[in-house]
């Protein structure tokens, strides 16, 4: 059997696609949730929810990168306790799957990268944005919008780079785009 | 284990049948972006606040309030000034610092927030994720999205504990997780994100082969769900039948 052959008989296997999802929904939690890095000079914190989104948009495809950036940092947020954030964090970040995996679907390039950066970073702000804005203010919600750039930021230092190490070590991975 | 907002207890609210509870979320969010006066915001928030004392007890039902705390400091501090309608309350020279009606529109944002967040607190503080999961299996959610949530919520606290044992490894090979500098930091995360990510894809092939060995993925249902059970069906639909009209006049009429 060819390697295209095995590729579509694998990831065509309804079984395969819900026990991706199912993973990679656990561990986008568990990076957004779990992972974080402190900032000392903000007193912030980093997640490390959109580097897994840019790794899942990459490696499975924009449909994976859809559902389980949405579906697992929306779980991250229901099991932190900022419950009222759920459905909006869906949208932002599972439309900003789909936008990264769809931008670089076929080739990793510089420039589609950088298009990948701005889309995701324009839908995810954009969408933080406006639900802010209409929830308590948009004065409040545009401070917001520097530090969802840098989400992204490091969602494209770090997350590109982890797909091509992953990819590296574990080359079956190639196999599991749908 | 993992943490969630449930709250075990023996409340009404606990009680109450989850598909119930999830009409009366989907009629009280929305409420809060409607124009409603200042009173009945302030009734809806009162009615709120008194549910969540009264199911939850006084020092949980902070718990949220503490986390929105400074949100609402930045909306009071910085939404006034930008609000210029209204007579001018407060002025400093010629330039006007604070207005009535940037008073009231910061009271509108507060509110409505504060009602946003007790409300679905209070949702997830009195459904567990199980019964959550099963409400939205009664409400259509498709069969396989339902299966995926569960299956990955099983495998969250699996992964938390294979990241810190990957962490502790790499610690004990020499590896520093407190450098000071957010590029040293991320140099030193990295090899560890590699390793928690190949050992979690590594569970996708066996995972998909148990799947598909248990038959699931057919276009017949393999297993099926838990039907939520409730005593006093009838009684729990009239009184939150009897709740929302309320929450609507008040909406309306104040």
């Amino acid at each position: 059997m060819s390697d295209k052959e095995n590729k579509s008989s694998i990831t065509n296997l309804p079984a395969f696609k819900i026990a991706s999802l199912a993973i990679l929904i656990a561990i986008t939690t568990v990076f957004t949730f779990i992972i974080r890095i402190p900032i000392v000079q903000t007193k912030g914190y980093f997640n490390f929810s959109d580097v897994i989104i840019f790794f899942t948009a990459i490696t499975f495809g924009p449909v994976t990168a859809l559902i389980a950036g949405g579906i697992g940092t929306a779980l991250a947020d229901l099991l932190g306790g900022f419950v009222w954030w759920v459905p909006f964090t869906f949208l932002a970040h599972g439309l900003q799957g789909l936008a990264v995996g769809l931008i670089l679907r076929k080739k990793i390039s510089i420039p589609g990268i950088l298009l990948a950066f701005a889309a995701a970073t324009i839908i995810m702000a954009g969408i933080y944005f406006i639900t802010a804005g209409i929830m308590y203010g948009f004065v409040l919600a545009a401070v917001e919008i520097p530090w969802n750039i840098l989400q992204n930021l490091a969602g494209v230092i770090v997350g590109v780079p982890l797909a091509a190490a992953v990819k590296k070590a574990y080359p079956p991975i190639q196999n599991y785009k749908w | 284990m993992i943490t969630t907002t449930y709250v075990p207890g023996n409340s009404f609210l606990h009680k109450t049948d989850p598909r119930i509870k999830t009409i009366l979320l989907l009629t009280t969010v929305p409420l809060f972006f409607f124009p409603l006066s200042i009173t009945a915001m302030i009734m809806i928030l009162i009615l709120l606040t008194g549910t969540a004392i009264y199911s939850l007890g006084f020092s949980r039902f902070l718990q949220p309030i503490k986390m929105i705390l400074p949100i609402l400091v930045f909306v009071t501090i910085l939404t006034p000034p930008f609000i210029r309608g209204g007579d001018a309350i407060l002025s400093i020279g010629e330039t006007v610092i604070l207005t009535t009606e940037g008073i009231t529109q910061t009271l509108r944002l507060i509110l409505r927030f504060s009602g946003i967040t007790l409300s679905f607190y209070l949702f997830f503080a009195t459904t567990s994720i199980n019964y959550f999961i099963l409400t939205l299996n009664w409400f259509k959610l498709p069969y396989r999205v339902a299966l995926i949530v569960t299956i990955a919520l099983r495998y969250i606290p699996y992964m938390i504990t294979i990241y810190n044992n990957i962490k502790d490894a790499h610690k004990l090979r020499g590896n520093d997780y407190n450098k000071k500098k957010l590029k040293e930091k991320l140099n030193s995360i990295f090899p560890t994100l590699v390793s928690v990510l190949i050992h979690a894809i590594k569970l996708i092939p066996a995972l998909s082969m148990a799947l598909e060995l248990k038959g699931i993925g057919l276009e017949t249902k393999r297993s099926t769900y838990s039907v939520i059970v409730s005593s006093n069906l009838a009684l729990q639909i009239i009184t939150s039948g009897g709740i929302v009209l309320l929450t609507i006049l008040i909406a309306l009429f104040i």
